[in-house]
């Protein structure tokens, strides 16, 4: 039998919810909240095996709930939202949501969804994989030089000066300067020579 | 402000002590001596770099020769604007050598390729093939029509692709050049291929694969091999593909090179993949990845990881399927490892000390100075003091009144920016509101009362009801989260702008997003308004500027932080906008409220750059 806390501020959507999940015989709610805190403070007295958890709620928030969710470890998250966005789905996973359902979904969805939860510890639909690698593949390299930096590289390993390159790039040499400061930052060193170095031996040019 | 001069300041001290260093590289004679002797590449251009310094404006060969070569190694390194700039020089030498010209325009058209600008490069190539010399047969004349074939392979215009590209292979041929005819019989292959004449292609591989048996070059032959199987598998012959890749890689082992030997097993790999034989597949990823991590064979590396993500993909084990894309990914376009904030943190402030001792030094030295002039003066001076007195305060009075008069015009030009974007976003969101809100309601409100004054009502009449209540819902969220978007309030600012560019049609504008030491939020209010600011110069780019692409980078130190957005548009003329246009003004506004300095360099065709910098 699964144990389920459902957190949501809607009422209507709460009971809706408890009356299917009445249905089944493997889950059993045992208890509901209508924000975060009143999920925190039910979790002293009422422990449970999976919490079917809103975002957007008054007091504390599903993000604030996450966050504070980490010391129960045995209780697995399933986040139900209206939210599609990547971002939004990204953010979920990273807070420590173990699954993610969008609110249309359909019973069986949510049954299985449950279920994979709380028995192999995660559950991400297809859709959500594919967002997820989505989101990797369109994601500009995390290494964070970008092309036109690479460029000012180039040209500082060459030789250029400051007014050669704004020349070359037709840039000003204040943006230059910018690039360089940009550059020395992220790569932590301290002048241009440094740069040069290890632009070589890094195989940066 | 501060900081703008400061940074040309240095600049300028930068300049000088360069200027030192370049004056002791001798003459172009002695320049042109090492040139010849020089054996490595690298070791050449730093030559060149130096001779372009002193042969600037020389109507000689050697000035052409430098410009040519840099112009070339700054297309293989992708510096195209430094590209450009070579080319030009070039052309001012004003060569009567045709050849020359066509070598000079031919390297024009590949960076033009390079860069995907197909049409210039097109323009180009064309220019080229003008002037050369077609009484006889001569390599250029090759290079310029294989050029032309690659550009239209990129644009899919595979049929001028093909005439273009049967030229070249025909003038090789014809010179007996082995190389080209090999060249260009792969790519015709690759044209014919995508001109669904799959036997021709196979054809076409077949003779570069005689050509290689007749040369025994074995490496060629389980390279035809493997763009045979490429055929096939894109054809969905999945059998007759791992045959074609497996024959590949006996000639690649035969060969013995190891990075087509990786290359075989990847594609064996992909193969099997889609012949469901997964494990195989697996089996053969690793190989490949085993060959090519040893070689540091970036591309074959990343490849086979997307493979083994998509096999995990195809097997339902998307977490591992995550987890080998998040290892392509790092190999695809990986430079830096993990950033060490502590020891940036720690370089910053030597940095700073080093700064504002410098700073002090400076000022110091300038009271000295000035103390000494002062003194030297006040004996002259005290006697003029009292009539010059009521002048300067006549001046100071003057010059206040002005200062005040153009400090109010410029707080009024201000507020007047304000209200003025408010006013449009006011009319944008009531227009949203009533075109797609009101009209909808308009629709359910007339639905419900025909239905009403039915007797049946049908399933279908609610079913349509239910779904532009759906779509209503929809459009609601958008305006709201045009509004104010929840993933820059919940998430921050990075988070807020990539939500932004998912948005964007990737057809239209291709975006990319580097940011550094980014991980902890900023200021609410300083990200809201460095949001709008990236949503302004995103719009501009879109609606005024035609970008293809464009670039946005957060950098943040310890005091401030640096936004730089770059786009490849057709930029502007600052000086000819006397009056900057609602967005531009909107974006001064919002750095002035942040106490940031910012400046734009744009010149007509080459792009635009904002450089933003904002005090934290």
């Amino acid at each position: 039998m699964i144990r389920i806390i459902i957190a949501d501020d809607h009422t209507m959507f709460r009971q809706g919810l408890i009356s299917l999940l009445k249905e089944e015989k493997a889950v059993e709610v045992v208890g509901e909240a209508a924000n975060g805190k009143e999920v925190m403070t039910l979790l002293e007295r009422q422990s449970a095996d999976l919490l079917l958890l809103d975002i957007e709620m008054p007091e504390m928030d599903g993000f604030d709930v996450l966050r504070a969710l980490r010391i129960y470890p045995n209780i697995k998250v399933l986040v139900l939202t209206m939210h599609t966005s990547a971002e939004y789905v990204k953010n979920l996973i990273k807070a420590g949501a173990d699954g993610y359902l969008q609110k249309d979904a359909e019973k069986s969805t949510l049954m299985e969804a449950i279920s994979k939860t709380t028995i192999e510890g995660s559950y991400y639909t297809s859709e959500i994989a594919t967002l997820l690698l989505n989101d990797l593949k369109n994601k500009s390299s995390s290494a964070s030089i970008s092309p036109r930096e690479k460029e000012v590289i180039q040209l500082i390993v060459d030789g250029n000066t400051t007014k050669e390159i704004a020349n070359k790039l037709f840039l000003s040499k204040h943006t230059v300067e910018s690039h360089r400061q940009n550059i020395l930052l992220k790569l932590q060193l301290k002048n241009s020579p440094e740069l040069v170095k290890y632009a070589i031996q890094n195989g940066l040019v | 402000m501060k900081i703008c001069y400061k940074n040309k300041f240095c600049t300028l001290i930068l300049i000088f002590i360069s200027c030192f260093v370049q004056a002791q590289p001798g003459t172009v004679d002695s320049l042109h001596e090492q040139l010849l002797r020089s054996e490595s590449r690298e070791e050449k251009i730093k030559i060149y770099i130096k001779l372009s310094k002193l042969v600037q404006g020389d109507k000689d060969t050697i000035a052409y020769d430098v410009y040519k070569n840099l112009a070339e190694h700054y297309t293989v390194k992708h510096i195209y604007d430094s590209v450009f700039y070579y080319y030009q020089k070039g052309l001012k030498l004003n060569i009567q050598d045709n050849s020359k010209l066509v070598d000079l325009h031919s390297i024009l058209a590949t960076a033009y390729y390079y860069q995907g600008d197909y049409e210039k490069s097109i323009e180009t190539s064309l220019k080229a093939q003008k002037s050369i010399d077609t009484t006889h047969l001569n390599i250029s004349l090759a290079k310029v029509n294989n050029n032309l074939g690659i550009v239209y392979i990129q644009l899919k215009k595979w049929e001028k692709a093909k005439i273009y590209m049967s030229k070249s292979l025909d003038i090789c041929q014809k010179l007996a050049n082995t190389r080209g005819v090999s060249y260009a019989l792969g790519n015709l292959g690759i044209i014919y291929k995508n001109l669904k004449e799959n036997e021709k292609a196979i054809e076409v591989y077949q003779q570069s694969i005689q050509l290689g048996e007749e040369r025994r070059d074995y490496s060629t032959i389980a390279r035809n091999y493997n763009n045979i199987g490429t055929l096939f598998e894109a054809d969905g012959n999945y059998q007759d593909a791992l045959a074609s890749y497996k024959k590949g890689l006996d000639f690649a082992i035969k060969a013995n090179t190891h990075s087509t030997i990786a290359l075989s097993y990847s594609n064996i790999a992909s193969a099997l993949n889609k012949l469901g034989a997964f494990d195989e597949a697996k089996a053969n990823y690793d190989k490949g990845l085993e060959l090519s991590l040893e070689l540091g064979n970036k591309n074959i590396i990343s490849k086979s990881y997307l493979g083994k993500s998509e096999v995990y993909e195809n097997t339902q084990q998307f977490k591992k399927a995550l987890e080998y894309r998040k290892k392509y990914e790092e190999w695809n376009d990986s430079l830096i490892g993990i950033q060490h904030l502590e020891a940036i943190s720690q370089l910053e402030i030597k940095y700073e000390t080093e700064r504002k001792e410098k700073e002090i030094a400076t000022l110091s030295e300038q009271k000295i100075k000035n103390e000494t002039r002062i003194f030297a003066q006040q004996q002259q001076v005290k006697g003029l003091v009292f009539s010059i007195f009521t002048v300067l305060f006549l001046a100071t009075l003057l010059f206040f009144l002005a200062k005040q008069y153009n400090e109010n015009k410029r707080q009024q030009e201000l507020i007047d920016a304000i209200s003025e974007t408010q006013n449009a976003e006011r009319r944008r969101i009531a227009q949203d509101l009533h075109d797609s809100i009101g009209g909808a309601l308009a629709l359910m409100k007339n639905k419900l009362a025909l239905a009403s004054s039915k007797e049946n009502i049908s399933k279908q009449d609610i079913l349509e009801t239910i779904n532009t209540i759906v779509k209503t819902s929809d459009n609601i969220r958008h305006i709201s989260h045009d509004l104010m978007p929840g993933e820059l309030i919940k998430f921050g600012l990075v988070s807020g702008v990539q939500s932004l560019l998912d948005q964007i049609n990737k057809e239209k504008l291709k975006t990319q997003l580097f940011v550094y030491n980014m991980e902890h939020r900023l200021d609410p209010a300083k990200e809201i308004q460095l949001y709008r600011i990236t949503q302004e110069v995103i719009q501009n780019a879109l609606k005024h500027a035609h970008a293809k692409s464009m670039t946005i980078s957060f950098t943040k130190y310890t005091k401030h932080l640096n936004l730089m957005i770059e786009d490849d548009g057709k930029g502007f003329d600052l000086l000819q906008t006397s009056k900057p246009g609602l967005g531009l003004k909107n974006i001064k506004q919002r750095v002035t409220q942040l106490k940031g300095t910012f400046n734009i360099d744009t010149a007509l065709s080459r792009g635009t750059t904002f450089n933003i910098q904002i005090p934290l």
